[in-house]
């Protein structure tokens, strides 16, 4: 009853007519600049914190969270609409959503990605209320040796983004555990593969290495042929079928879940959520051989996963002060720039603003729902522009968001050699989703095992001593096996009825 | 295919071959456990491993075709190396010439080259691409988008 009673008064201050304002300015920002390619969360957080100094915490605090969640809406929009995703967690997205487009069911997929990420977000934000004390208890247990059992276990599933070659699948993994070794080594802070680099200290940023990968090697394919009306035939209902629905419903309700869970995990991005989510999609589906070709399932189930996950991130941060991403960092950085300490303290002493900001992601919700399904039609029209004319302005802002991450122009040549090393490698049937998982999960990976090894002095044991580590790595190796299984049966299959066609 | 596919994996395998020499220079284990090379050793090896077994897999299947399309015509290659070598320009000269030029420059040349729009359009949208996205962002958005480091063009603002 406590806790019904302080969310009905932080119901009362976020409905003030000025923090409903701070909420409308937070999402609207968050949508726009989730719709330009490379400014991510995070770089967009970090513009709007000069400006907080200047107002009232409780607003202030509401425009920078309303903006992390409202940046999950709009990196859905160039994900879909131009094959660019606006933001990282949405890169899944442009796999089934933008071919979705290309079919002229752009619209449906806007539509049930606004709605899913409504959805998981609202999802998570009953999850904040009910769920805080007992899950992040359970994730405090977890020490580097489960972490790392836990990175296994996502790594295994890249198992489930194996497109034509599961060989060409782990290579590509590899591969992207292997730019993440590019920098400072986590633990002892020695420099590797640096060529005495000062911009290569820092690794590779996994934004320059995206936009390479899937907007710039998108461009480069798209240069191949003279420029045409790419998306001439893409206008269509913004109102889903009945099927859509259906087909999306159990997809949203597996992403508010999954989203939520891992959005609790101090380091798990929501990127990685919004892979995952498109995985189990594709492994629980009737219809795996569809993925890749605009199914709804693709787009919803990851849409929904990335939002719960940036609601259900902030879980840790508001009862135990940790931030799980660095753009919940970002926002912490916010708090204490306003005399705050996010915690469970914060509770105790500043129970109208905790619960005013609680509140407000169930408002800000609402607002990007509002927001997004009307504009959706907007954004459509965007694409009316001539190809030949937005290619420039698309690789103009692909510029300007790599370059505003860090500064430097290093990030655009870097854009430009992943875009030339996707161009190649997509001719020859590579996938490109492994490459970004691990480059996220490797160096979280690799810190885990390092520290559990430095806890057992070297001893490997130590890794299945535990019985929650034990238990998720036999989970990994299950899923490992049972998919190459399953991945070699499919595989006959698949020869079997093409030898089948060729009698025919 | 067989071919390009067999070069590939060679590629992939000379190249994971060179990590695994450069991971060695590494410290491998201590007594505290795995150094900064253990994860770059065992990960280029299984790279090299995967790119022999690739090799292999391209050596058994049946040879087919070049795809359609696969090589991109004359036209096709110009217009890429357009783009790549625009985007080597911004990346070389940025923090130079400054954003605005260098930005009005790669926007004009690439819809010059590739957009074949009228002249005007092409004038109007690389300075909106340029001189105003550089207001845009630094007025209301608060990035730092490079200035000249050319003292000259600096004092006008560029």
């Amino acid at each position: 009853m406590d806790v019904l009673q302080n969310l009905m008064n932080g119901f009362a201050v976020a409905l003030t007519p000025q923090n409903l304002m701070f909420a409308f300015i937070g999402s609207f920002l968050g949508t726009a600049i989730g719709v330009l390619p490379g400014i991510g969360p995070a770089a967009g957080c970090a513009l709007l914190i000069p400006l907080t100094g200047h107002l009232d915490p409780t607003g202030s605090i509401i425009m920078l969270t309303a903006l992390f969640y409202g940046t999950q809406y709009g990196g859905t929009i160039t994900s879909v609409l131009l094959n660019v995703p606006g933001e990282a967690a949405s890169a899944v997205t442009c796999i089934d959503g933008y071919q979705m487009a290309k079919k002229g069911r752009g619209g449906v997929a806007l539509s049930i990605s606004a709605i899913g990420s409504f959805i998981g977000g609202t999802f998570a934000s009953v999850s904040l209320i009910l769920i805080a004390g007992p899950l992040t208890r359970m994730a405090l247990e977890f020490g580097p040796v489960e972490f790392f059992a836990l990175m296994v276990l996502g790594l295994s599933l890249l198992m489930g983004l194996a497109g034509k070659s599961m060989v060409k699948t782990f290579m590509m993994g590899i591969v992207g555990l292997l730019l993440a070794m590019i920098g400072m080594d986590p633990v002892r802070g020695s420099p590797r593969f640096t060529f005495g680099r000062m911009e290569l200290m820092d690794g590779i940023g996994f934004v320059p290495v995206i936009m390479g990968l899937f907007g710039l090697a998108e461009i480069l394919e798209n240069a191949e042929a003279e420029f045409k009306q790419v998306f001439q035939n893409m206008l269509s209902s913004l109102v889903p079928t009945r099927q859509d629905i259906k087909d999306s419903a159990m997809p949203i309700v597996r992403g508010s879940l999954l989203g939520t869970v891992l959005g609790l995990i101090p380091g798990m991005t929501n990127t990685a959520s919004s892979f995952l989510s498109y995985v189990m999609e594709k492994k629980l589906s009737k219809y795996p051989e569809k993925f890749g070709t605009g199914v709804i399932e693709g787009v919803a189930g990851p849409e929904t996963a990335n939002n719960a996950h940036a609601n259900g991130a902030l879980i840790p941060l508001f009862t135990l002060g940790i931030p799980a991403s660095p753009t919940i960092a970002v926002i912490m950085g916010a708090f204490m720039m306003n005399g705050l300490i996010p915690g469970p303290f914060l509770f105790k002493d500043q129970p109208a603003l905790v619960w005013g900001v609680i509140a407000s992601f169930f408002v800000g919700n609402v607002i990007l729902l509002i927001l997004n399904l009307p504009l959706i039609g907007i954004w459509i029209k965007v694409l009316k522009m001539p190809y030949s004319i937005l290619f420039g302005l698309i690789l103009a802002f692909m510029v300007v968001g790599v370059y505003s991450i860090d500064n430097t122009t290093f990030d655009v040549m870097i854009m430009g050699l992943f875009g030339l090393f996707g161009y190649l490698l997509r001719k020859l049937d590579f996938p490109m989703a492994p490459v970004v998982l691990t480059l996220i999960l490797g160096p979280l990976m690799e810190r885990s095992l390092r520290k559990s090894m430095e806890i057992s002095q070297g001893d490997f044991s130590i890794l299945w001593s535990s019985p929650i580590s034990a238990g998720l790595l036999i989970v990994a190796a299950v899923f490992l096996i049972s998919s190459a299984f399953s991945f070699q049966l499919f595989g006959r299959k698949a020869k079997s009825s093409r030898a089948e066609d060729e009698e025919v | 295919m067989r071919r390009i596919q067999q070069a590939v994996s060679l590629i992939f395998f000379i190249s994971s071959c060179s990590i695994m020499w450069a991971s060695w220079r590494l410290e491998y284990y201590s007594r505290l456990g795995p150094g900064p090379g253990f994860f770059p050793v065992w990960l280029s090896g299984v790279l090299a491993g995967l790119s022999l077994i690739w090799f292999y897999q391209a050596c058994r299947e049946p040879d087919e075709p070049i795809r359609e399309g696969f090589i991109p015509g004359y036209a096709g290659m110009i217009r890429i190396a357009s783009i790549l070598a625009a985007l080597a320009f911004m990346g070389l000269f940025m923090e130079t010439v400054g954003f605005q030029l260098t930005m009005f420059a790669f926007l004009f040349f690439l819809l010059v080259a590739l957009g074949r729009r009228s002249l005007v359009l092409t004038l109007f949208i690389s300075l909106a691409g340029s001189f105003g996205m550089y207001y845009a962002f630094k007025t209301w958005l608060g990035v730092q988008l490079p200035e000249s480091s050319i003292g000259w063009l600096n004092s006008l603002g560029l």
